[in-house]
Formats: structure tokens, sequence, C-alpha cells
């Protein structure tokens, strides 16, 4: 599995949707699935599967796929 | 109740005259106003009468949730008589349309100071929701700090949530925002 296919299957097992769904696009307000007892779901298997430790600010902006990848790139996560 | 309360990473501040235009113009926002049980257009002089009865009042108290400066929502707290002597409170809390909030882990932080407070009184026992049936991202919201759905009334969907409860529910939910914000 590559880093990038963890961090979609992240969104997929938090958020209770197909993982073929997940893509850089999905935001916050664009399906009903992810409301914040799902976000602290996902906050949750991120910092596990990641290895991290997400500040205040990250997860207050943790609004997308692409917001996540560029947050955990900060926090030391390599997806190249 | 105090006039503000600081846990989790925010703060809930007394709402004051200064702040009730916002928080009209929020609560008449339909992205708000949908879960509400009245989508009547609250007018200013309605908003003005309101804030001046509720604050000479002492069975209800109004917040303005503060994160990082941002005004986010409104949480409120009521009762059937004088909060302070009241086993039983209902509490509510909705955000701003634009609020960074919405969908996020920290909804969580200003609903768990509330009840950190209200369950902080004397003689609070019991905590009340009451939810639109349809609202349920808002039930799921409460399921997770807690609540425990006591009945379903007329599309109403009606909550309540004991210490015992709350202790138990919103653990995992506290370990996650305290390990940030102490």
């Amino acid at each position: 599995m590559t880093i990038n296919e963890k961090l979609f299957q992240c969104f997929a097992t938090s958020l209770g949707i197909e993982l073929s769904t997940v893509n850089d696009e999905l935001t916050y307000n664009t399906i009903p699935q992810w409301d914040s007892v799902a976000h602290m779901s996902l906050i949750a298997e991120l910092e596990s599967n990641f290895d991290v430790m997400l500040d205040t600010d990250d997860i207050i902006d943790m609004s997308s796929v692409a917001k996540a990848r560029e947050i955990l790139q900060k926090n030391g996560v390599n997806f190249e | 109740m105090p006039d503000t309360i600081s846990a989790y990473g925010i703060e809930l501040v007394l709402l004051t005259g200064d702040d009730i235009e916002k928080v009209r113009q929020w609560r008449n926002h339909p992205d708000v106003s949908r879960y509400m049980f009245s989508q009547d257009h609250i007018t200013p002089e309605q908003q003005k009468a309101w804030f001046e009865k509720t604050a000479q009042s002492d069975n209800s108290r109004h917040y303005l949730i503060i994160q990082s400066g941002q005004k986010e929502g409104v949480a409120s707290v009521s009762a059937n008589g004088a909060l302070d002597g009241a086993d039983e409170l209902e509490a509510a809390i909705y955000f701003a349309p634009e609020s960074r909030l919405r969908g996020n882990l920290f909804a969580f932080a200003p609903a768990l100071a509330l009840n950190d407070a209200c369950f902080s009184l004397p003689a609070c026992n019991r905590l009340l929701a009451r939810v639109k049936q349809e609202n349920t991202a808002a039930i799921r919201f409460n399921n997770a700090m807690g609540y425990q759905i006591e009945k379903n009334e007329g599309k109403v969907v009606y909550m309540v949530m004991t210490l015992a409860d709350y202790d138990q529910g919103a653990r995992k939910i506290k370990a996650l925002l305290q390990r940030r914000n102490g």
C-alpha cells in the first residue's frame, strides 16, 4: 500500500465510505458522512497510522483530503 | 454559571449586547435555522427584546463560542427555574454558518466546556437536549458525548444524559482534546 493509499484508507474507514469515492476533492461539507463524530475518528486514525501528534490549528484546518496531506507533510510524513 | 468558561482550547464568554446583531444574523441563516424549532425570521427588535429578557433572567445563560479570537457560535443553557438550583438543565449549541468548527473534532470543545460547567453545579443531575429528528448529525454528536435517547415525539428526539453517562461517553473525546490543550 502506498502512503497515498494509506491516507485514502483512513478517510474511507473514518467516514464509513467506499475507498473508491475518496479523492483529493473530498471536503467536509460535500458529504453528509463527514460530521464531527467522523472527524474525531479521522484524527485518531491519522495520528495512529502516521504516528503524528496534530496540534489544534492542524485539526481545525483538516477540512479536505488535500489539506490532510499538506498537514501530514508539514508534520514530517513523506508522500514522495 | 460563570461569565467566562475556558476549557479544551476554547472560551465561552457571556453574550453581550454588542454581539446580538451578529448572533441574529447567524440564527437567521438557512444553514442554522433549518435545525431550529422555529424558522421565523428574527428582526433586530425581536432580538433586542429577547436579549433584554434573558439578561434579566436567572433561568438561562447564553455564551459566545470563541476559538483563537474568532467568534464561532453560541452555547446556551436553560432550566425551568433558576439554573443554580435546577436538577435538570437543557444544553444547546449552534455554530455560525462559516464556522471552522463545523464537522470538526473541535465542535465538541464548547459542548464539553458547557457540560462540565453544568455538572459542576451542585443541584444538576441530568442534562437534556431536544433535537429535530432529521438532524442526524446532532443526534450522533450528542450520543458520542453520552446522551441517550429518551423518546421520539412529533419528529423531535428527546435526549438525556446523567453525569455517569457523560463520564463514560465523553472520555475518548476529552482525551483527544486534552492531549493538546491540557
